[in-house]
């Protein structure tokens, strides 16, 4: 099994790398052919990627947490993978926003690299006062979120760029990107999906802290930092509904929110 | 046998001539008909719009005179009115404008999409009529085909290049679904009305029009099933309406950026779409800071006509390299147009020679084989015709190739000196006049070959 996973991996790779060569031959050369020929690599490497995670969790007897770039506690192949099936879902449901690959799957090749270049051996064990049931919601939920803010800072990279087209009159040339209105519907369905998504992880992780041994000095410093960006979402989210914000408004939020996210991710979790 | 056309369009006539050479529709079997009666013509497809006439016909020796009498009787025209405006192409250069034609490149308005249905529409009509043969019928259904590829490999039909084209564009960068948008239309301008129709034509229906005076916004509203809204009631339609099109003659903005932000807090992040197309402006332009409402004037919609003439010009460049492709494509079945006669009259000849010869030599062998039994003799009888007709191809292979590739190099000439040779003009006339006898058996002799 694990053996077909790592076939199955190595398939997701080569798909993903296939879908931004595709997707940056369909943006420079201005060819839709490209682009959703780039879409549908992205879409077959999200399938084999999502199977390989089905795999390590049927291996593991439940989440595949504990080493390997298919398990769960590996943060760039599962974010890639999580990524490239919401990137998926999205174009199949509608067709306009396939060019968002364009936007992310450098940033699915990056993190999938990343993911290989990680020696997957030295994942350490996890430790006993995390398993519990509280750590796979929070686990689920936060991987979740990541993916969403990233299709949302995706979506909000292709707002920017069509709202810019749009102001300078440049009508021709270049790729269509779907409607301000889809991109902006996106974003925020992505966003408040993400919002959701770290709500319940924070939840989930304060209580399998409370049940554990609690929150050491490193942890303590990553849920300040998360519950800060979270209350910053939060705000965010409401002002749409009271101040009316979206659009532009919404696009930045989007892209500073997931900047701030990863670097909370990355940056407290090696500090 | 010889494509021909004749045009007179935007380029070659003046309006008054296009106007009377639009003929109405009930003229058109007619003209058809009569065009078919000029002996030597074999097929007519007849395309008359506002803008242009195209006859296309199939001729064989036809005279071109009665050819242009026919259309100038049609329209009330004598000779000389008529034959200084009418262009005249024939074969590769008739192919080329007929594809040119299907797919908008010789239209005034380069990419219009309107063309390529009213040539269908032409076509369609001519084959009820019955004047398509097969010649025609593989010209306009290749024309349809260079137009699809033309339509969708380039975009020479895809910028706006009219206000309401320019407006329509514009929404659709904003807004999904723009059938289901709600559109305002402040004033009743001509311009305004102009852009209101271009969203009504791209299937928008919840259209709301608002002006100082109520009557002539109702005058207007009943032209596009519009809805009239009361002028003071402009502001406050600011939460419902996303499309605000506004074409008024006042000297003062009738909104404010004041009036769009207390809108804005009430839509949630819902774009808001404003175009004013008034001189002086009339929406106020401190509008456009604000996010996520897009406000564009006059001199914006200029800009994107501007841009999307120059955008179809580049487009059109590639598109006519795609019709170059398939004029030269096209000329193959060109050649065998001029070929095919040939081919079946010397099958014809050939096939006469074989059949006399075989039955002479079972003339001769008679008394040898009489006594044999019956199916015997019909062995006997098949083995020679077989061989009648393996020595008639084999003999018959090398001068259908060379009469191909004469064909296709396009040299009728050639061609002619060729029927001399092999002394099939006589034949060659019984054939181009439909010998029904040669049909089926020849044409698998010229197959092969």
């Amino acid at each position: 099994m694990l053996v077909l996973a790592g076939w199955l991996h190595l398939a997701a790779v080569l798909a993903y790398a296939g879908a931004a060569a595709a997707y940056a031959t369909g943006w420079t050369r201005t060819s839709s052919v490209a682009v959703a020929r780039g879409f549908w690599a992205l879409a077959i490497g999200a399938a084999c990627h999502v199977l390989v995670l089905v795999i390590h969790g049927v291996a593991a007897g439940g989440l595949p947490l504990g080493g390997g770039v298919g398990s769960w506690d590996h943060p760039f192949s599962t974010l890639a993978g999580l990524l490239a099936a919401s990137v998926a879902a999205t174009g199949l449901a509608r067709s306009s926003t396939r060019i968002l690959g364009a936007f992310l799957s450098p940033m699915i090749v990056g993190l999938t690299l990343a993911a290989l270049l990680v020696d997957s051996a030295s994942a350490a064990a996890l430790p006993g006062a995390l398993d519990s049931a509280w750590v796979v919601v929070h686990t689920l939920s936060v991987y979740a979120s990541l993916a969403l803010f990233s299709l949302a800072f995706g979506s909000g990279v292709g707002y920017l760029l069509a709202e810019s087209r749009l102001r300078r009159m440049e009508l021709v040339g270049g790729l269509r990107l779907p409607s301000l209105q889809v991109l902006d519907r996106v974003n925020h369905r992505a966003f408040s999906g993400g919002l959701v998504g770290l709500t319940l992880g924070i939840v989930a992780g304060t209580l399998s802290a409370v049940h554990g041994d609690g929150a050491g000095a490193d942890l303590r410093a990553k849920i300040l930092v998360t519950v800060g960006l979270w209350m910053l979402y939060a705000l965010g989210w409401q002002a749409r509904y009271v101040l009316g914000w979206g659009g532009r408004r919404s696009a930045w939020l989007a892209i500073v929110g997931f900047v701030g996210l990863i670097a909370s991710v990355v940056g407290v979790a090696h500090a | 046998m010889k494509i021909r056309l004749f045009s007179a369009n935007h380029r070659t006539a003046p309006v008054e001539l296009r106007e009377r050479l639009a003929l109405p529709d009930d003229a058109l079997p007619r003209t058809l008909a009569t065009l078919r009666a000029v002996p030597g013509v074999g097929e007519a497809v007849l395309l008359s719009t506002c803008n242009r006439v195209e006859l296309c016909v199939v001729e064989d020796g036809a005279c071109v005179e009665d050819l242009e009498a026919v259309l100038g009787r049609a329209a009330g025209l004598s000779a000389s009115q008529l034959s200084p405006h009418l262009q005249r192409l024939e074969d590769e250069a008739a192919v080329r404008h007929v594809f040119r034609v299907a797919s908008s490149l010789d239209s005034m308005v380069l990419g219009e999409p309107q063309i390529n249905g009213q040539v269908k529409e032409a076509y369609r009509r001519a084959t009820d009529e019955g004047s398509v043969g097969p010649l025609l019928h593989k010209l306009f259904h290749k024309a349809f085909a260079v137009a699809k590829r033309v339509r969708t490999e380039t975009a020479v039909g895809a910028s706006a290049v009219s206000v309401a084209s320019a407006a329509v564009d514009l929404a659709g960068r904003i807004f999904d679904e723009l059938p289901q948008r709600p559109v305002l239309l402040l004033g009743a301008g001509e311009m305004g009305e102009l852009a209101l129709k271009g969203f009504r034509s791209r299937g928008c229906r919840d259209l709301w029009i608002a002006n100082r005076t109520l009557e002539r916004a109702a005058e207007l509203a009943a032209g596009y099933d519009a809805a009239v809204l009361p002028w003071s009631r402009r502001v406050e339609f600011l939460t419902t309406a996303d499309v605000v099109l506004c074409s008024t003659g006042a000297t003062e903005p009738v909104l404010t950026r004041d009036d769009v932000a207390r809108a804005r807090r009430a839509r949630r992040g819902r774009p808001l779409f404003l175009i004013d197309i008034s001189v002086p402006r009339n929406l106020d332009p401190a509008i456009r800071k604000l996010d996520p409402v897009y406000l564009f004037d006059v001199d914006d919609l200029g800009r994107a006509i501007d841009e999307g003439h120059e955008s179809r010009r580049a487009e059109a460049e590639r598109a006519e390299r795609i019709v170059d492709g398939e004029v030269t494509s096209f000329g193959r079945v060109l050649a065998q147009v001029h070929t095919a006669p040939l081919l079946r009259a010397i099958n014809l000849k050939v096939r006469e020679a074989v059949d006399t010869e075989i039955e002479r030599t079972l003339g001769n062998l008679g008394g040898a084989i009489g006594d044999l039994p019956t199916g015997d003799q019909q062995r006997v009888r098949k083995q020679i015709e077989s061989m009648g007709a393996a020595l008639a191809k084999r003999l018959l292979h090398d001068p259908i190739a060379e009469v191909r590739r004469l064909g296709e190099a396009g040299d009728v000439d050639a061609l002619g000196a060729a029927a001399k040779v092999l002394g099939v003009e006589a034949t060659l006339l019984s054939v181009r006049q439909g010998d029904a006898r040669l049909e089926p058996k020849e044409a698998a002799v010229g197959d092969d070959g």
